[in-house]
């Protein structure tokens, strides 16, 4: 029975390597999928930066070193200073996000002081940036100014103990400081994750999709057509041992697939793989096999080669939009929606090992939902064959 | 020991009955002919008696192993060149022979000399590493019964092997198959080719409607129109000459072909003078009378030709 499949396997993979184009298609593929989504997408970096703009009323020492702190940071790709106008803080704010800034910080003309009573400061931002960018302008926006805050609180504290006792102190420094946070972004890994790090997991899962489902599916039916599959069977060659083969020999070729992607992915567009490699493979393996699943069932279905590449399609594209190959889905009707296909569980797997190294314990639900998938199916598909055979 | 009994042997479809209770007996060593118009359940009754399908009612052995359940071991000892030459394209000739060989559990050394063997039999050595995806119909039909051949079947199932095939290319055909049979292989032939039953089968069966309606020596099956005449006219057709002739005391069957009137008639004096007599004002070109063919008597027991 090994042997056979073994048979089976080697005829689909020279039948295969006989086909000079075919074999050209199945090494481009990957290749320019990695190349094209590589160039677009791959120089957005992590963290995300953005520009600020700051607009002073009037320069004092204590504004440039409050200003000082925001240069300081790396977050800040572009950080320039501005004079207050005539217009409105609402037309001159809009006219820089206008020139590009993320953010506006308006700093007061009686900025200084603030050693001896409150200021307001007024930060504007762009609404229609991208969501992280906003997100991380503000938040490091508010960073600085309570740091700095809690810098003057403890200035004038220190002032105010040649007047009060130890006791007094610590309970004003309570109420300007009642809390204590500190706050740090942590990247998952030593290196930062960048766009890349995200894109390749969804690009390896919809490789093995489309290989595996209509790959297998219209060769299948292929064999069915033209009368080899009843011509092997008529051979002591059991069934399960011509699926095996087949099923193998598209391990194989899929499995070269996304070698090249991922191997154009590493050294052309310095992907970072986390977890480890033989978690990948199995992840990678396991996905393989429920897409032949899908792709044995779908030949049950139909009678030609065409038909069989028409069905796989319909099943391919909801699939490649709804499993979260491009975007994360986490909400909404389509969240559900995306729990149907067991692509879903193995890209969020794929994404957990590949992206934040994640252990055999952190997938294992998505693992065993994609292996009961994978069982079932090909009991399903394999019920349909022989139904139809009889 | 006969190499197939059929009994009662059934297989119906959606309700449509393609084999209808057919019983028959091939001996060993014989070619045995299956002749049938398209249709007839020819290839059904193949695939049955290959374990590729299974029969609705009936009982069938090969060399005395049940159909139903030891297919295993028939599997070994039967091979089958298929009606569609199911060939693996991509593959050169040599890998589709160890592709089967491998299937037939043969080990590698004796797969290569079989090959050699049965290339250079079949005339195709100086093509071997050529893909099947470049050979013509006669080449591929050639290695298709390599391929059927590699592990020395008893007894090898042709399921209409020249279908298709150029009248030169079916003649090598038909010697290969006779060379075969004389290295003492059973052949069951179908095929809705009177003249290639005629030329090779030992006995022959012929099937219509998934009943077999007679089944002898292809010279028993003419002595069958012992009492009857075949007359070629060649004339110019139309419907009216074929009404006109039909009307004449004696006239059994008429078939028109190749500019060909041939008629079936019972041995009857003064029965030509009447036909020649109705087609007293058309331009006959030629009258001959002919010896009854295995076509004729498929007409003679049908009604209608073998090929429509």
């Amino acid at each position: 029975m090994f042997k056979k499949s073994l048979v089976i396997c080697w005829r689909s993979l020279t039948e295969t390597w006989h086909q000079k184009k075919l074999v050209a298609f199945l090494i481009l593929y990957p290749l320019l999928f990695m190349i094209i989504f590589g160039s677009v997408f791959g120089g957005e970096n992590f963290p995300i930066k953005f520009s600020l703009a700051i607009v002073i009323e009037e320069e004092d020492e204590l504004a440039e070193s409050f200003i000082s702190i925001f240069n300081e940071q790396e977050v800040i790709e572009k950080l320039e200073t501005y004079e207050r106008t005539n217009e409105s803080m609402m037309e001159q704010a809009k006219r820089l996000i206008d020139e590009d800034f993320i953010a506006v910080l308006f700093i007061p003309e009686n900025f200084s002081k603030v050693m001896f009573s409150s200021v307001n400061l007024s930060v504007f931002y762009d609404m229609s940036a991208d969501m992280n960018v906003q997100n991380i302008a503000l938040g490091t926006i508010n960073g600085i100014i309570e740091a700095f805050s809690k810098q003057i609180a403890e200035q004038k504290i220190e002032y105010a103990k040649k007047y009060i006792s130890e006791e007094e102190a610590k309970y004003m420094q309570s109420i300007a400081q009642p809390i204590n946070v500190s706050t740090s972004g942590v990247s998952p890994t030593k290196r930062e994750v960048k766009y890349i790090d995200l894109l390749v997991p969804g690009l390896v899962g919809m490789t093995i999709m489309w290989s595996g489902v209509s790959g297998v599916a219209s060769s299948l039916v292929e064999d069915r057509v033209t009368g080899i599959r009843q011509r092997i069977l008529s051979t002591p060659t059991p069934k399960s041992a011509m699926l095996a083969g087949s099923t193998l020999a598209y391990i194989i070729i899929c499995g070269a697939q996304v070698i090249i992607l991922l191997a154009v992915a590493v050294f052309g567009f310095k992907l970072n793989i986390a977890g480890k490699l033989w978690m990948v493979a199995l992840v990678i393996i396991i996905g393989m096999l429920a897409m032949i699943g899908i792709g044995v069932a779908i030949s049950a279905f139909t009678k030609t080669a065409e038909e069989a590449s028409q069905l796989a399609m319909l099943i391919n594209f909801p699939m490649m939009f709804l499993s979260g190959i491009f975007f994360p889905i986490s909400s909404g009707w389509m969240y559900y929606v995306s729990r149907v296909f067991p692509l879903t569980y193995i890209n969020e797997s794929l994404r957990a090992v590949m992206v934040k190294g994640a252990e055999l314990q952190d997938i294992v639900l998505q693992l065993a939902i994609s292996i009961i998938f994978t069982i079932a199916i090909f009991i399903i598909g394999i019920m349909l064959l022989t139904r139809r055979e009889e | 020991m006969k190499a197939i009994e059929v009994q009662n042997l059934k297989r119906v479809f959606d309700g449509i009955i393609a084999v209808n209770d057919i019983s028959f007996d091939v001996e060993e060593g014989e070619i045995f002919g299956f002749l049938g118009p398209n249709g007839a359940g020819k290839t059904t009754t193949v695939k049955m008696l290959t374990c590729q399908l299974v029969p609705s009612e009936g009982e069938a052995k090969v060399f005395g192993y049940d159909i139903r359940k030891e297919c295993n071991i028939i599997r070994k000892i039967i091979g089958i060149v298929p009606q569609e030459a199911s060939l693996h394209e991509l593959l050169t000739a040599e890998q589709n022979i160890f592709f089967y060989g491998m299937l037939y559990d043969i080990p590698k050394k004796e797969i290569r000399r079989r090959a050699e063997e049965l290339l250079s039999a079949m005339e195709l050595s100086h093509r071997k590493k050529d893909l099947v995806k470049t050979f013509s119909g006669g080449m591929k039909q050639r290695l298709n019964l390599i391929l059927a051949l590699l592990h020395k079947p008893k007894l090898l199932f042709l399921d209409e092997p020249t279908t298709g095939l150029d009248p030169q290319a079916r003649r090598r055909i038909w010697e290969f198959i006779k060379e075969i049979n004389e290295q003492g292989t059973t052949i069951f032939l179908t095929t809705h080719y009177m003249e290639e039953a005629d030329n090779l089968a030992d006995r022959v069966a012929i099937i219509d409607n998934g009943k077999i309606i007679s089944l002898g020596k292809p010279s028993e099956l003419k002595r069958k129109m012992r009492k009857e005449k075949i007359l070629e006219v060649e004339i110019e057709h139309d419907e009216r000459i074929a009404d006109s002739i039909k009307t004449v005391e004696g006239v059994k069957q008429l078939t028109y072909e190749n500019g060909k009137l041939r008629i079936i008639v019972e041995d009857r004096k003064g029965l030509l003078l009447d036909i020649v007599r109705v087609l007293s004002d058309k331009n006959i070109k030629s009258l001959i009378t002919a010896e009854p063919t295995l076509e004729d008597v498929f007409i003679y027991l049908t009604g209608k030709r073998l090929r429509d």
